[in-house]
């Protein structure tokens, strides 16, 4: 008995820790007017989020976020599958070099390589353009999808390979019918880390995607980056981005073992 | 097998595109700042460029801005890690060795700070812990703080570090847990089986074979929330400030390229230095495992 009343304590503290500082915002989001003493908004409803659609700032930010993603994800997987595939299955010269080297993109502050990017950008005539805001996001996506992807080459016995080709199978039917269904796992796992990561992108994306990128977190930043903080509208448009996310981490949960990615030193 | 001359050039084929992308999106940029902060390069307008130290200078000048944004953003990052180590080793002690029904919710929902984008978990604190905010006036009321304590924008960085555990704490759980998975169950049960308590075989046994998961995840927390910017954006005072923050003032602001490339070259360092040892410890742990 006692020790269940402490499982039930730990367990609702660990929820309520999580869950609170989110439903605050789901409070500033659907809260039409809010007087400072009140415990709870006086009045409920929709404003904010019509205000933003009406500004046309929502639809245009839901817009570059959302499209901007999978392209980041889909070069990213271009980029990393081939290097993944050599690092994960051949054995050669500078191999754990090049995998710990891949991680510094990750642990370098973006503030730091970031002012340098600006600087080339304003020079190359790229600020404020979509597509160099693709390339920015994908400095910090090809790490993830890299370590998902070469840690699911590494796990596939190289007997297969042999059996395949001894069984006569031809290289293209090896690597569609052994190597493809074998590696998607991780490919898949590192498409969400990917996508998560272009979706929250936020220092890069406000020094080389101004004023025409504003994505959900640049836009966010309009509302609460000034010296005034104007929780409401950014509280709506937060809400548009934490529903995604949640839902990334339900999709982790069910089909990738987070602990293995997280294990091999990303975030 | 010797890989041939040929097989190397293939091998070299198939990485060339994430060689090529990283030599232009990051090496070069880093490299251009290093020269910057020299003088040997200008980030901003094209002026004349000569070898000068005067940048270093100025970013070393005992009591100045920057020794005073280093030192803030290195002791709030590291008390918020400390934090993070000792809360972290609790929860990924109790995930890992009790069952109970719900377990499976409780560790989905403790992950969701992890994908929640910086600056809403930083905003979300800030609207409980401002002047008003729930957390303010929840401890106004047991009167732990007087109702107009500053809890955020303050010179301790107190609203810094309360958001930096919350969005950091799942992802040394995670790690922490992976580590603990890692360890052989039946040293814990020989433990046990001699005698020690729960709690003794955790320190005696469990904690020392966890050591090197736990220096390695706290290195990556420190340098994310050491670099971090919309945290401390949002949550920081006027004075002192985080260097990411006088980063960015000094080159958006200012069009100070030169200190604000030392800065950036002092958080390079910094950042290099942590990977080196991280690499170096997750290296020991798998050389100790295949003694094992």
């Amino acid at each position: 008995m006692k020790r269940k009343t402490w499982i039930f304590l730990m367990s609702t503290l660990i929820i309520f820790g999580v869950v609170f500082p989110i439903i605050v915002i789901f409070f500033w989001a659907f809260s039409e007017r809010w007087y400072g003493t009140s415990l709870l908004p006086s009045k409920w409803g929709l404003k904010w989020f019509k205000v933003l659609l009406e500004g046309g700032d929502l639809g245009k930010s839901i817009y570059l976020s959302f499209t901007i993603a999978p392209l980041v994800v889909l070069f990213s997987a271009l980029i990393s599958i081939p290097a993944a595939y050599v690092v994960g299955t051949k054995s050669f010269k500078g191999k754990r070099l090049v995998e710990n080297l891949v991680l510094i993109p990750l642990i370098v502050p973006p503030i730091a390589s970031g002012i340098g990017l600006l600087s080339m950008y304003t020079n190359w005539g790229m600020i404020g353009s979509y597509w160099g805001v693709v390339l920015v996001h994908m400095i910090g996506g090809i790490p993830y999808m890299f370590r998902s992807v070469a840690a699911a080459f590494e796990s596939i016995d190289p007997a297969l390979e042999e059996a395949s080709r001894t069984l006569g199978a031809t290289r293209l039917q090896t690597m569609l019918k052994v190597y493809v269904p074998l590696v998607s796992p991780g490919v898949l796992a590192g498409s969400i880390f990917t996508f998560a990561w272009s979706l929250n992108e936020f220092v890069l994306t406000l020094l080389v995607g101004l004023p025409n990128i504003t994505t959900l977190p640049v836009q966010i930043f309009h509302y609460v980056g000034g010296y005034y903080i104007a929780p409401a509208p950014a509280s709506a448009l937060s809400v548009v981005l934490i529903i995604p996310s949640i839902l990334i981490v339900l999709l982790m949960e069910r089909f990738v073992k987070i602990e293995y990615t997280a294990g091999a030193g990303l975030k | 097998m010797e890989a041939g001359k040929f097989e190397r050039l293939k091998l070299f084929l198939y990485m060339l595109p994430l060689i090529g992308f990283y030599s232009v999106m990051f090496i070069t940029p880093i490299v251009l700042i290093f020269l910057q902060s020299l003088g040997l390069y200008s980030l901003g307008h094209m002026g004349e460029t000569h070898f000068t130290l005067e940048y270093y200078k100025k970013f070393f000048e005992l009591g100045g801005t920057y020794m005073h944004a280093l030192w803030f953003s290195t002791w709030n990052s590291a008390v918020a890690a400390l934090i993070i180590a000792v809360l972290a080793y609790l929860m990924a002690l109790f995930f890992h060795f009790i069952e109970f029904k719900g377990k499976k919710i409780v560790t989905a929902i403790y992950k969701i700070p992890l994908f929640i984008p910086y600056l809403i978990s930083a905003f979300a604190w800030w609207t409980l812990l401002t002047p008003g905010g729930y957390i303010q006036r929840f401890l106004a009321w047991l009167g732990i703080i007087g109702e107009t304590t500053q809890l955020v924008n303050d010179k301790f960085g107190i609203g810094i570090i309360v958001a930096n555990v919350w969005i950091n704490l799942p992802y040394m759980v995670v790690l922490l847990v992976g580590a603990l998975k890692m360890i052989d169950p039946s040293i814990i049960e020989a433990s046990r089986t001699l005698g020690a308590g729960f709690w003794s075989t955790v320190k005696n046994v469990i904690f020392p074979l966890t050591i090197p998961s736990f220096i390695a995840g706290s290195l990556l927390v420190f340098i994310g929330m050491f670099g971090a910017f919309s945290v401390p954006f949002i949550l920081g005072g006027s004075w002192p400030k985080y260097m990411s923050i006088t980063i960015y003032e000094d080159v958006v602001d200012r069009g100070e390229w030169g200190v604000g490339s030392v800065q950036a070259v002092v958080y390079m360092i910094a950042a290099v230095l942590i990977a080196y040892l991280y690499t170096k410890i997750m290296r020991g742990m798998r050389g100790g495992g295949e003694r094992a």
